[in-house]
């Protein structure tokens, strides 16, 4: 019963994907270390909030979402709040790398 | 009518009253494991899922259930309760909504939550928290913050339907938010006559709520009608307690009602009316999703 991130999902093995499901996941850098409980937003193309999770001990995100354009809003302590684009195909599992500035 | 400041307070403040006896923090959170790797000191918790609902029926605590968990968690009625939460305070201001139905008279909400706190490096504990238990006592539900079923049905049409779910949520594309499988609805859409407000358009992207003439701007242009008595529904009634405190906190609308059965209950009812697409409707509902994909 969540609207967040499930403990451990990132970690977690990958569900499977069926008709137009995707995957975006990946891993926030800041100052050259993975970056723990960093903020990950996902925007839709009209810049619409979808789903907000925090980074696990290692960094790492997923997003499980469907084909299309998206943007990936990271928030940090100590760093600036910055966008990256994605795009993702049904079916795929894109994994992304965040270089926080 | 409250003030802004009545009713929320910000990261220095709480840093102020740490050692305030009379301010008790909560953390209100879904996730379990959130409290324990770290919370603001002295806070005490309040976990969503075993706390806030009833163990056997789909329902909030009574007020005999209520009072026995304040008692429990060491809160007195005299207490300044902030209380704060992950999920950019989504359940902090369920708990908020919960408090005031039951009568607590100073209750806030920390600005951003646990987001904000941790954004600006500021100190977490895993400490354990022991508060002497009290003898709290609730006043009577105050149902005219709460929407049954019925009063939604009743709405349609006449008074404001305020959708906070995202715009796919509201159109019948997804039945809960795409990321998660989770508790379903029987039934894709929304309420006829429900506008399209989602809760993330009223906070910041650090978790704080936008300014009052913001907010004004944000629901004026949607089409809020002001003079009218309004419900708030999302899928199960966190995101829209995040809107009516919104609209009856910040922005002091009167007769601003939670429903917290919300789209899971509505939306698996039988013979109410259903509106599919992007636009609010018509008062008996119809529509496909062809029109607007």
């Amino acid at each position: 019963m969540s609207c967040g991130p499930l403990p451990g999902e990132a970690a977690a093995p990958l569900r499977r994907l069926s008709g137009n499901r995707a995957v975006i996941e990946g891993v926030v850098v800041h100052e050259g270390e993975l970056a723990r409980g960093a903020y990950v937003r996902l925007l839709d193309p009209d810049g619409e909030f979808v789903a907000e999770v925090q980074t696990d001990w290692a960094g790492r995100f997923r997003f499980y979402t469907v084909g299309g354009g998206w943007t990936l809003r990271t928030l940090a302590p100590g760093a600036s709040s910055t966008d990256v684009a994605v795009s993702v195909g049904a079916g795929e599992v894109v994994p992304v790398e965040v270089e926080l500035g | 009518m409250t003030t802004r400041d009545e009713v929320l307070v910000d990261a220095d403040w709480v840093q102020a009253h740490l050692d305030d006896p009379s301010v008790v923090l909560v953390e209100v959170d879904e996730d379990v494991s959130a409290y324990d790797t770290g919370h603001i000191a002295g806070a005490v918790r309040i976990d969503w899922t075993d706390d806030l609902q009833d163990p056997v029926r789909r329902d909030l605590l009574t007020k005999t259930q209520f009072e026995a968990l304040l008692s429990r968690k060491g809160i007195s009625n005299g207490d300044t309760v902030v209380l704060y939460g992950g999920n950019n305070n989504w359940f902090a201001a369920y708990a908020y909504w919960y408090f005031k139905l039951y009568g607590h008279s100073d209750v806030r909400l920390l600005d951003g939550g646990r987001k904000r706190w941790e954004l600006d490096s500021r100190e977490l504990t895993a400490d354990v928290v022991q508060r002497e238990p009290t003898r709290y006592v609730a006043s009577e539900p105050d149902v005219s913050i709460r929407a049954f079923r019925d009063d939604v049905v009743a709405a349609i049409g006449s008074q404001n339907l305020v959708d906070v779910r995202s715009p796919d949520e509201f159109a019948g594309r997804l039945l809960a938010p795409a990321h998660l499988p989770q508790e379903q609805s029987q039934r894709p859409g929304h309420v006829p006559t429900a506008i399209n407000v989602p809760w993330s358009k009223a906070a910041n992207d650090d978790g704080t709520f936008k300014t009052d003439d913001e907010l004004r701007d944000l629901y004026g242009a949607a089409g809020l009608d002001s003079d009218r008595d309004t419900v708030a529904y999302c899928r199960i009634g966190e995101r829209s307690a995040h809107t009516w405190f919104v609209l009856h906190e910040l922005l002091g609308h009167d007769n601003v009602k939670n429903y917290d059965g919300s789209w899971t209950e509505y939306g698996s009812l039988v013979g109410v009316p259903i509106q599919l697409g992007a636009e609010p409707g018509t008062p008996e509902g119809g529509g496909s999703l062809e029109e607007t994909s």
